[in-house]
């Protein structure tokens, strides 16, 4: 049992690689927004083994919380709204996200997270400003944790 | 030789065609008046008969992030663009938030133009919370809230919708959907156009110069 622990613990607290890369997924791209209360992260995650793998979460010390999720933009069915004598030419739709428990990276492919699709939400505990850093750890099923910064850019 | 090609010399020598002149030329301008005095009125009542309606934007009266009155109508003059969304979107809002605000820094928009974005979430947006989220985008950037009593005729007369999804995973309450539209309304404060909420700058900086 102490031994399991002792595991646990160098497995959980293992200085990752600078680089962002461990075994064979590669985290490139990280960015977010300027933000108040809550943040968003999207980064590319590359998958170079043979074996799919799976995000599955993330902390940082600057979010009391980081969740998985999925945007996702519905066309809502029906004829074209009208407003007056001007159509809205997309028929207006709606915008939704859901929590995920994983998102899936696919053996020698990548899975991106970006704007409109996966992403990462932060509850975070100050303002983001633009050039600040966040310091994020990604939880891999198979590659383990891997840390990397997230450069908050301009609007 | 000065003297023979003075201008007085050359006025002098068309003296007498210039008097048979002059009576029109200094009355054909109050007939043009006279005949769009006429004329005027009768174009006035066909254009009110046959034109169309201005299609102003519903109105409404919500409350700015300081708290204080904002109503759209008051806003004639300014374009306008209208969003619906929320500040505990991390995602889809902040991404049109900073093209409008990109969009705005283009010097082919109108400078005067506003955007006013109007949270589908009052119970968490309170006129702080729109505070510190607008201040990200700086100028002309207004954060609309209110009772949901008070908002939701606001949804309804601009077709969007709102809807709450509970956490499924991880701490959060629960997120909002809603509406993508993004609404412009010209300075006449009649509504113009639409865009969605992914429109790229470019697009954005086309409406804002077309639906002012």
């Amino acid at each position: 049992m102490r031994i399991f622990l002792a595991a646990l613990v160098s497995v959980l607290f293992s200085t990752p690689a600078a680089s962002g890369a461990s075994g064979s997924i590669v985290v490139s791209d990280a960015w977010s927004r300027p933000a108040t209360g809550t943040a968003v992260v999207y980064a590319t995650l590359r998958n170079d083994g043979n074996v799919a793998d799976r995000l599955v979460g993330a902390t940082s010390p600057l979010a009391t919380s980081v969740e998985l999720h999925e945007s996702s933009e519905t066309k809502v069915a029906g004829a074209p709204m009208m407003m007056g004598n001007v159509k809205m030419p997309m028929g207006n739709s709606m915008m939704s996200m859901k929590a995920l428990s994983s998102i899936p990276i696919p053996a020698h492919g990548s899975a991106s997270l970006h704007p409109g699709g996966y992403h990462l939400m932060l509850d975070v505990r100050r303002d983001l400003h633009a050039g600040d850093v966040i310091p994020l750890r990604l939880h891999f099923a198979r590659a383990g944790w891997i840390a990397t910064k997230v450069s908050v850019r301009a609007i | 030789m000065l003297q023979d090609t003075a201008p007085g010399a050359a006025g002098a020598s068309s003296a007498s065609s210039a008097d048979r002149g002059s009576w029109l030329r200094a009355t054909w301008p109050l007939l043009i008046v006279i005949v769009v005095a006429l004329v005027a009125p009768g174009v006035g009542v066909v254009w009110h008969v046959f034109a169309p309606p201005k299609n102003y934007a519903p109105d409404f009266t919500l409350v700015d992030q300081d708290a204080r009155p904002f109503t759209l109508s008051a806003q004639r003059g300014h374009p306008m663009v209208l969003f619906f969304g929320y500040t505990h979107c991390p995602d889809a809002c902040p991404l049109t938030l900073a093209h409008l605000a990109r969009a705005l820094r283009s010097t082919e928009v109108p400078r005067d133009a506003r955007v006013a974005f109007i949270t589908v979430d009052p119970f968490r947006d309170t006129p702080a919370a729109m505070k510190r989220y607008v201040d990200i985008y700086r100028l002309n950037f207004i954060g609309l809230t209110g009772s949901l009593s008070a908002l939701q005729p606001v949804y309804d007369a601009y077709h969007t919708w709102r809807q709450a999804v509970p956490a499924t995973h991880g701490p959060s309450n629960y997120s909002m959907a809603h509406g993508t539209a993004i609404y412009y309304i010209g300075r006449d404060g009649s509504l113009k156009g639409f865009g969605n909420w992914d429109d790229p700058i470019s697009s954005i900086v086309h409406d804002l110069k077309e639906f002012q």
